[in-house]
C-alpha cells in the first residue's frame, strides 16, 4: 500500500488548493482545487510511474494544515 | 452515491471527538442583539454520512456563512474529512461528524442568515437563523 498525505492550502481570498504528497514516493507529489481531481492526479501520475494500479493500492491520510482553513472572502 | 451532509445543526458548543458529536443548545433560529454589526456566537453541528466505497477516503468539507438579503459570502470554512470504520460490514455507510466555529463572525446589519454545508461538491444543506434587535426579540 501507497500512503497519499492530503494537504491544503489557501490560495487567495475565496479559494484554495489541494496538494498531495507520499511518504513511499519521495519528491512526488500533486495537485488540484478540489479533493477529487487531486486524487485523480495522483492515481494518474502514479499509475504512469507504475508505482500502483487502482484507488485500492493506496492508504489516504490528513495532514494537519488540511483538518480546518478558514477564508474570508474580500 | 456520494458522501452527502445529512444534518446541520446550529447551536452554542459543538465538539467531534472521533465519529461522536456533543451539541449543546442545538438547532438555533435566531439570535439578538441590541446594535449591529455585532460579533456572532454560533457554533454548527455537521453529520455526513459516506457511503461504503468511500469510507477511508479523504473528503472536501465547505461551510459557508452568508446573508440571504444578497447571498454576501461572510465566512467559508474548508476542511478535510475522513472516516474509518472499526468494524465494517458489508455495505455499511459510516457517518462522520464535524464542528465548525463560527464565533467571532461578524453580522453588520439585522436580518435573516444561513449556513450552508456541502461535501465534495455536492448540493449541500443549509440552516438559516434570523439576527434580531434584543427588543424585538422573543425569549
Amino acid at each position: 500500500m501507497i500512503e497519499l498525505v492530503y494537504h491544503l492550502e489557501k490560495v487567495d481570498a475565496g479559494s484554495v488548493a489541494w496538494w498531495i504528497e507520499s511518504p513511499d514516493v519521495p519528491g512526488f507529489y500533486a495537485a488540484a482545487d478540489s479533493v477529487a481531481e487531486a486524487r485523480a492526479n495522483a492515481l494518474a501520475a502514479l499509475q504512469e510511474l507504475g508505482v500502483v494500479a487502482a484507488v485500492g493500492d493506496v492508504v489516504e491520510s490528513v495532514a494537519s494544515d488540511a483538518t480546518s482553513l478558514q477564508l474570508v472572502p474580500a | 452515491m456520494s458522501a452527502e451532509v445529512r444534518a446541520l445543526i446550529l447551536c452554542d458548543f459543538a465538539q467531534a471527538r472521533g465519529n461522536l458529536l456533543t451539541v449543546v443548545s442545538g438547532g438555533i433560529s435566531q439570535t439578538t442583539s441590541a446594535v449591529v454589526p455585532t460579533v456572532l456566537n454560533l457554533m454548527v453541528a455537521i453529520v455526513v454520512e459516506v457511503p461504503p466505497l468511500e469510507v477511508g477516503l479523504v473528503h472536501e468539507l465547505k461551510l459557508r456563512l452568508q446573508r440571504v438579503r444578497d447571498s454576501k459570502p461572510l465566512v467559508e470554512i474548508v476542511a478535510a474529512l475522513k472516516v474509518e470504520l472499526h468494524q465494517p460490514q458489508l455495505g455499511q455507510p459510516a457517518i462522520a461528524c464535524a464542528a465548525a466555529d463560527l464565533r467571532g463572525a461578524v453580522l453588520d446589519e439585522f436580518g435573516g442568515y444561513e449556513v450552508w454545508c456541502s461535501v465534495d461538491g455536492g448540493v449541500g444543506t443549509d440552516a438559516a437563523f434570523w439576527l434580531v434587535e434584543s427588543d424585538a426579540a422573543v425569549s
